[in-house]
Order: C-alpha cells, then sequence, then structure tokens
C-alpha cells in the first residue's frame, strides 16, 4: 500500500497584507496573502517544496509529478526542471495542470504508480503563483506556495487508503490561453455547483473506496477558497465540523493546486496515529484521497514545520513594489538571450550546483573543472555542493539594474566545502554581511531571450531550514 | 640594459564628458600631443599598439581604431585588451617589440570611448550570462572591500580620505575630468552606488585618451633629452573568477603583488617604499588605493588604512600617490588609464608636472589592476 513518506512546504515569506489590499483599493480582504517575491514562480517553489520532501538528490526517486496551473512555461516540462534542480538522476517526469485539483492528482497518481510497481518512490509537487488582475476581487484571493510529498510503499507515515474523483462542468476560475490573469465571474451559484457538490461526491466516493465512515475522519484537508466554504464541505459529507483543518486561509490565500497539498501537510501536522485523514480539492469537478496515519507520521509531518514558515512572514515593501516584481509596472531589463548548448554544457553546474572534488588535496570547489585550482592535479571528480553556508564577503548594488533598487550580492562559503558568488534575496540586502547563515534556493535570474532563466541564490536560513 | 628603452614622447587628451569627441577624435588629440612633444613626424612610427577594452560603434576589435584615426596604414597595430590593466599592459608590449629590435619607434596608444553607450558605467562584454549574474565593476571590488574593512576595522571615513586626497590633486591638473575638491563628509553623504562605495568613492565614467612614443635609447639621439627610462615591468594574470577560489582572503591583489614583483625585480627595487618617490595606481574605487599600498610594498599588509590616514601618500608625504589626481579625479577610460599615468610619471620625472610636481621624482611606478584583481601590470620608469 503507498503512503506519505516525508512531506514539505515552500512558501513565500513575502505577506501582501489585509492592511496593504485595504489601503490601495478600499476593501477589506478576509487576511493577508502569501505572495511571490520578484524571483519566485511555480517552478522554483516547486523546486523548494520538492528538496524538502525528497532531499538533494531525490535518492531512490524514480517518478516525479508536478501539477500547477501557473507554470513558467506553457510548453516545457515544470517536473522535469524541478527534478533538474534537485539533481534528480533521470526519473520519469509527469506534468499535471488543467485545474487546480491536480495538485491532490498528483499525489494519487503517484501513489497509483507506487501501487503498480511502475515506481519505487515517488515525489509529488504542487505549486502555484496564480496572478489576478490588480483590482479584481480574486487578487484579494490568490495566494502563492508549494507542497510535496515523498511517496513510497513501506514505512509510511500516512497509507492511502482510497481515492476518487467527481465530474462537474462549471465555469467558475479559468486562464485564457495567452492570458496572464486568472479570472472568475464569482456568482453564489458556484458555492454549490463548483464547490461543495462535487467535493462532497469525491469525498464520499474515497471514503466508500476506504471502506472507513465519514464521522470517523479526524482531519479534513480541502483545498476550499475560504473556511465557509469548507465548512460547508464537511457538513454535506458528514464529517465533522471539527475535523476542517486550516489550510491558511487568512495567512497564505489559495494556492491553486497547492492549497488542497498544503491543507493535507496541515492535517499532517498534527494527526495521530490512527487518524484518518480526507483531503480534497475542487477544480471543475474534485479529487479525494483518504489517509490514515501510522505510528510513522512522525517522518512524514512537514518540514520546514508549518508553523517556523508562517512565522517568517514579511510584508511587501509596498504595493506599487509587488506590482513590479510582477512586471506590471516599469521593472527590469530583459537581458540577451542564453544559447540553448550552453545551457546544456554547463546543466551541470548551473541547474545540479555541482562542482568537483581533487582526489590530490581535498578541495572542494566550483564551477567543474579538469583539474583543481589549488593543486592542480587532473584527478577531480564531479561533486555535488551543499545548499547552506555562510557569507565571507559581500555588497548591496545600487548600479546592477534589477527588479528591486538594490541587488545583494554574496560569497558564500559552503558547509562541506565549496565557494560559490549568488545574488541574495528574500530579505533587505542590509540582513546579508560577513558571516550571514544563509541556504542556497533556486530562483528566477532574469528574463533573457524570451523566457526566464534561473540560478541559486542566498537567502538568510533559519535554524529549522536545516536538515 | 645596456641599450634601454627611452619614452620619447607623451601626450594626453582632455579627459572628461567629451560629448564633443569621437573615438577617433579623442586618438588623434593624444597621438598628435606625444608627436608634439616628442618633436617627432608621424612617419617615423615604425609600429603601434592600441590599448582599448570596447571599441564601441567606430573601432572594431582589432588595430583598426588607431589606423583609421591617424590614417596610419600598412604598418603593424596589435590591439591589446586586458582589463583595466589594457594601457599598461600595451604599453608593456611596445616596450618589449623595441627592445627586442624588431621596431625602432612605436607609439602606445590608450583610447576608450564610454559617454556615447547605452549602459551605466563599464560595458560588461564576455561574462557569463548566469553566473555572476548582479556583478557590476563596483560590485565586485566592494566584495574585497567589504571583507577587508572587516578583517582590519575599517571604516568608510578611512576610504573617503583617499578621496578627497586625489580630487585635491586632480583640481590642480588641467586634463583631469572632475576638477574639484571633496571633503570627507561630501564623499559620506554622497549616494551609496555598491556598499560601501558612494558616488565619490567611484571613478566617473570618462572619455579619455592618451599616447606615448618609446625607442630605443640608441635610437633616441637627437631628440628630447629627458626622456625617462623603463627599468622594469610585470605583467600577472590570475583566475577571472577569484570569488569561486576558496583560498582567495579577499585582501588585496595577489596579482599587483606578482606583477611588481617582476617588475622589483627586473629594476633592481628592494624596498619600493624607499625607492619609488612618486607612483601612479589604479584608484578605480577608493579602497582599491588602499589595498594597492600594500600590494605594492609601500606599507605592510593591513596598514594601508594607515598609510593614508597619516598622509603618507598625499603630495607632502614620503610616497605621493597619484598626484595627476588618479582615476578618482583625473577620470577612467579603461584603456587610456594606463597610458594616462605613463604621461603622469614621464611628466613628473621630466621636473614639469607645474603645481602638481612631486620633489626630487626620480623614480616613478603605474600600476593597473582589473578584473578585479584577474590582471595586473606595474611599470617602472626612472629619470636618467
Amino acid at each position: 500500500m503507498a503512503g506519505i513518506l516525508r512531506s514539505a512546504v515552500a512558501i513565500p515569506r513575502y505577506r501582501l497584507t489585509a492592511a496593504q489590499l485595504r489601503d490601495a483599493w478600499g476593501d477589506a480582504p478576509a487576511g493577508d496573502l502569501a505572495v511571490a517575491f520578484h524571483d519566485e514562480d511555480a517552478l522554483t517553489l516547486g523546486v523548494e517544496a520538492a528538496l524538502g520532501a525528497g532531499g538533494d538528490g531525490l535518492d531512490g526517486v524514480d517518478l516525479v509529478v508536478a501539477a500547477t496551473v501557473s507554470p513558467p512555461f506553457a510548453e516545457r516540462s515544470t517536473g522535469t526542471q524541478i527534478a533538474a534542480a534537485c539533481d534528480a538522476a533521470a526519473p520519469s517526469c509527469r506534468d499535471l495542470g488543467g485545474s487546480r485539483r491536480a495538485g491532490l492528482g498528483a499525489l494519487w497518481l503517484a501513489g497509483l504508480a507506487v501501487d503498480a510497481g511502475g515506481a519505487r518512490r515517488a515525489v509529488a509537487v504542487a505549486s502555484d503563483a496564480r496572478v489576478a488582475e490588480p483590482k479584481d476581487p480574486l487578487e484579494a484571493r490568490l495566494g502563492h506556495g508549494a507542497a510535496a510529498f515523498l511517496v513510497g510503499r513501506d514505512g509510511a507515515g500516512a497509507d492511502v487508503l482510497g481515492a476518487a474523483s467527481a465530474f462537474a462542468d462549471y465555469l467558475e476560475v479559468w486562464r485564457v490561453d495567452q492570458e496572464r490573469f486568472v479570472r472568475g465571474e464569482g456568482a453564489r451559484l458556484e458555492r454549490t455547483e463548483a464547490l461543495v457538490k462535487p467535493v462532497a461526491a469525491a469525498v464520499g466516493k474515497a471514503l466508500s473506496a476506504a471502506g472507513i465512515r465519514a464521522e470517523k475522519v479526524a482531519h479534513l484537508a480541502v483545498g476550499a477558497p475560504d473556511a465557509q466554504a469548507a465548512g460547508a464541505i464537511a457538513k454535506a459529507s458528514g464529517i465533522r465540523p471539527e475535523a476542517v483543518v486550516d489550510a491558511g486561509w487568512s495567512a497564505v490565500g489559495d494556492t491553486g493546486t497547492a492549497c488542497a497539498p498544503l491543507a493535507l501537510c496541515a492535517a499532517l501536522a498534527k494527526a495521530r496515529p490512527g487518524d484518518v485523514v480526507a483531503a480534497a480539492a475542487p477544480g471543475d469537478g474534485a479529487e479525494a484521497i483518504v489517509l490514515r496515519a501510522t505510528d510513522r507520521i512522525e517522518a512524514a509531518r512537514p518540514r520546514p514545520p508549518l508553523d517556523a514558515v508562517l512565522g517568517r512572514a514579511r510584508p511587501v515593501p509596498s504595493y506599487a513594489r509587488l506590482l513590479a516584481w510582477r512586471g506590471l509596472i516599469a521593472s527590469a531589463p530583459d537581458a540577451p538571450a542564453v544559447s540553448a548548448v550552453l545551457l546544456h554544457q554547463e546543466e551541470a553546474m548551473l541547474v545540479r550546483r555541482i562542482g568537483y572534488r581533487c582526489e590530490a588535496c581535498g578541495l572542494l570547489a566550483y564551477p567543474p573543472a579538469r583539474t583543481c585550482q589549488r593543486c592542480r592535479a587532473s584527478g577531480v571528480t564531479p561533486h555535488r555542493l551543499g545548499r547552506f553556508g555562510a557569507v565571507f564577503t559581500f555588497t548591496r548594488d545600487r548600479l546592477f539594474e534589477g527588479v528591486e533598487p538594490e541587488t545583494a550580492m554574496a560569497v558564500v562559503d559552503l558547509d562541506g566545502g565549496g565557494r560559490v558568488f549568488v545574488q541574495g534575496t528574500d530579505c533587505d540586502p542590509a540582513e546579508i554581511s560577513v558571516g550571514t547563515r544563509v541556504e542556497l534556493v533556486y530562483r528566477r535570474l532574469h528574463t533573457g531571450g524570451g523566457h526566464p532563466l534561473y540560478y541559486w541564490k542566498a537567502r538568510p536560513a533559519d535554524p529549522e531550514d536545516r536538515r | 640594459m645596456s641599450d634601454p628603452v627611452v619614452v620619447v614622447g607623451v601626450g594626453c587628451a582632455k579627459f572628461g564628458d567629451r560629448f564633443d569627441a569621437s573615438y577617433e577624435d579623442l586618438a588623434a588629440e593624444a597621438a598628435g600631443a606625444a608627436f608634439a612633444d616628442a618633436g617627432i613626424e608621424a612617419d617615423r612610427i615604425d609600429a603601434a599598439v592600441l590599448g582599448t577594452y570596447s571599441p564601441g560603434p567606430r573601432g572594431g576589435k582589432a588595430g583598426v581604431g588607431l589606423a583609421d584615426a591617424l590614417r596610419f596604414y600598412g604598418k603593424p597595430v596589435t590591439r591589446v585588451e586586458n582589463y583595466c590593466a589594457t594601457g599598461t599592459d600595451a604599453f608593456r608590449h611596445a616596450v618589449l617589440a623595441v627592445a627586442s629590435g624588431t621596431h625602432r619607434c612605436m607609439l602606445v596608444l590608450g583610447v576608450e570611448k564610454m559617454k556615447d553607450r547605452p549602459v551605466r558605467g563599464v560595458p560588461l562584454e564576455g561574462r557569463h550570462p548566469i553566473v555572476g549574474r548582479g556583478a557590476t565593476a563596483p560590485g565586485q571590488f566592494a566584495l574585497a572591500a567589504n571583507r577587508y574593512m572587516h578583517v582590519y576595522g575599517l571604516g568608510r571615513e578611512t576610504l573617503a580620505k583617499v578621496a578627497v586626497k586625489n580630487h585635491a590633486n586632480g583640481a590642480k591638473n588641467p586634463l583631469a575630468h572632475l576638477r574639484m575638491e571633496v571633503t570627507v563628509e561630501r564623499v559620506l553623504a554622497a549616494p551609496i552606488i555598491a556598499w560601501p562605495f558612494g558616488l565619490f568613492d567611484c571613478c566617473p565614467t570618462t572619455d579619455g585618451a592618451a599616447a606615448a612614443i618609446v625607442m630605443r635609447r640608441s635610437d633616441a639621439r637627437g631628440l628630447r633629452p629627458d626622456g625617462p627610462v623603463v627599468r622594469g615591468f610585470g605583467l600577472a594574470v590570475t583566475s577571472g573568477r577569484p570569488y569561486f577560489d576558496p583560498g582567495f582572503d579577499y585582501l588585496g591583489f595577489p596579482a599587483t603583488r606578482a606583477a611588481a614583483a617582476q617588475a622589483y625585480q627586473m629594476a633592481g627595487i628592494r624596498d619600493p617604499a624607499r625607492e619609488i618617490d612618486v607612483a601612479e595606481v589604479h584608484d578605480c574605487f577608493t579602497w582599491t588605493e588602499i589595498a594597492n599600498y600594500e600590494d605594492l610594498g609601500f606599507c605592510e599588509r593591513g596598514q594601508g588604512g594607515r598609510f593614508i590616514e597619516e598622509g603618507r601618500s598625499g603630495p607632502a608625504g614620503d610616497l605621493p600617490v597619484n598626484p595627476s589626481g588618479g582615476l578618482k579625479s583625473f577620470g577612467h577610460p579603461i584603456g587610456a588609464s594606463g597610458v594616462r599615468m605613463i604621461y603622469e610619471v614621464v611628466t613628473q620625472l621630466r621636473g614639469r608636472a607645474g603645481p602638481r610636481q612631486v620633489k626630487d621624482a626620480r623614480v616613478g611606478l603605474a600600476h593597473n589592476v582589473g578584473g578585479p584583481g584577474a590582471v595586473a601590470c606595474v611599470i617602472v620608469l626612472a629619470a636618467e
């Protein structure tokens, strides 16, 4: 029986606060929204979550299923790029999208593949950074984030007992081809037709497949847009209202495909062995998965801990700056194209963080080379660099034309060896100086030749990020 | 050297925002001044070296920028480009060619036109499009400055004193770009470009050109007798990616130390602090000059801050540095800078530097460092 071995979340540090939105448009939104920094998108959030669940190298993982409805590349596999940035060997990669229920769909597919013997271990990742048009009521609802699960057969912290889907064709939220913004009509009918009915139907079918009665559900992790909708779904499903798990409605927002997976992570964070967890996601129908926590649930709890992730929130500098991050007002100029041949040649170095270790003198250094920088020996072998380290030196550059007025640059000595030179991110540049502990995160560097380019950046690390 | 190489003439264009002049105009201005200074006709030049970092729309990555500017056709023109050491390295190439006897009279021309480009600061060519994205010239030197300031406990006030000194020197120089004095307060209050460098910690973006003519002494009979001789030179190239070197301490530049060691050995200099009378060093940023004091052996490692604080590099100090105003005030058109330094050192050694003349200057040094720290070139000249 397939189950969840480990789970992880990735939530941007920045918040568009309810107060900031009110200042901008006068409405009073329900809560804060987690919003991607200028260098974050569904790919980078997916990488962060996948690394959290699968670890560097995604050891033993032979399937990556990535779900998103806001991929930075409409054509080019998000799953493949996530797997590469995790330095996975050569897993089979599948991409899901179409509607936000694809997030739970990824978990379902991963479990199915493991059960069928098509994969020993799989990573299911759901990530989104959907953008609504400024002032559209949807703007006050959409948040950004990702969740990932390491799925395997033995020793899971939560076993999958049953899964089901439900059909509904209702024009609820959509984004047409070549359109940047997600739209929605917001008619009251969508509450019943697009949310409550299909989700309750899917949950009911999944529970019967699992042979579990609704009142036995200890945690209902539903990717509903708000607590009220989740309560209505619980009621329609015959599940106790106390079972509803807070999916971050007031702290994060509706994170698209990641919404139900994040709620499932919240359920895994508090489930006790034996607890039944029902996860459900709406989106042009619905998806539901029923799981039971095992005595290994501790290992499957989300990392970093949800409270820690949510606790490091900081408001966006201003609403205007947020619009600049999205490229909706004048921002950084595009850069020239980078040859695909160069990107291919240097994939190990640029995407997989591969440096070398010198067999003769032991030096660990970057980038990959034929000979050792220190002793000039030719016996060097590729070696993946760590992700954590300390700043050796830094600057805060205002000449560089980045999205932000000031760009932190850092020379970082990585734990275990190797030195890199990267931009800082996720903080006021003044927070990076000599000795600052940092974590390398995969981020959008700039747009060149009409598409985004990615590289590693340093963000101030929290102790709980270390694993 | 029994038949040493002599600098028989130097010329320098007016540095600054030369919106009035093209690349070729600047080249002709500097070369013409050098021909007049040497008292020779252009036809006497039998080969030339052009030092240019980025020739721009009128140049081309070849020797054609010089050939077209001077109508110098059908003869050898080599273009040299070596980051910010381009100018001194171009000079070094001419010295080598003349010393070998291959050519008899060589023109070194450094030219850079930076104010007609659509970018701010130095156009970064040949950079990796992803690795190091975000690095600018001030940002790269700032990495070293911040480490140095952290290790040695230096403040921005000490850096500012380099700007104050060099601006005061440049204010006396009619060819300098920024001919105004600044105070420590003004330097500290200026907008930050790349921490810890504010606007006045950075050299300006400048248009300019400079030229020098070199010959062997035996070939220069009959020309002006006060031409200094080339006593030594050194060029060192280290990694262009110092930020990946786990062993790099960021407290100075090994390339400068290596180039200086070569030049000092050739020149027979054992104690540079005592034997060098005047130095034009690469003060692209205020901190760089402080590091140069140490790397060039003017003081011990870690003592560069004291060297400026105590006024030792000032006009009345025991080793005046950048009496021209330096890159800081004179300006830094990349390829022109090193040749402009040769111009200043020659002028000083001839005793013709007017209000900025260093007393009893007999041995002078010119130094470029670029990359940062990837390349350095040192030239030692001496009055006969």
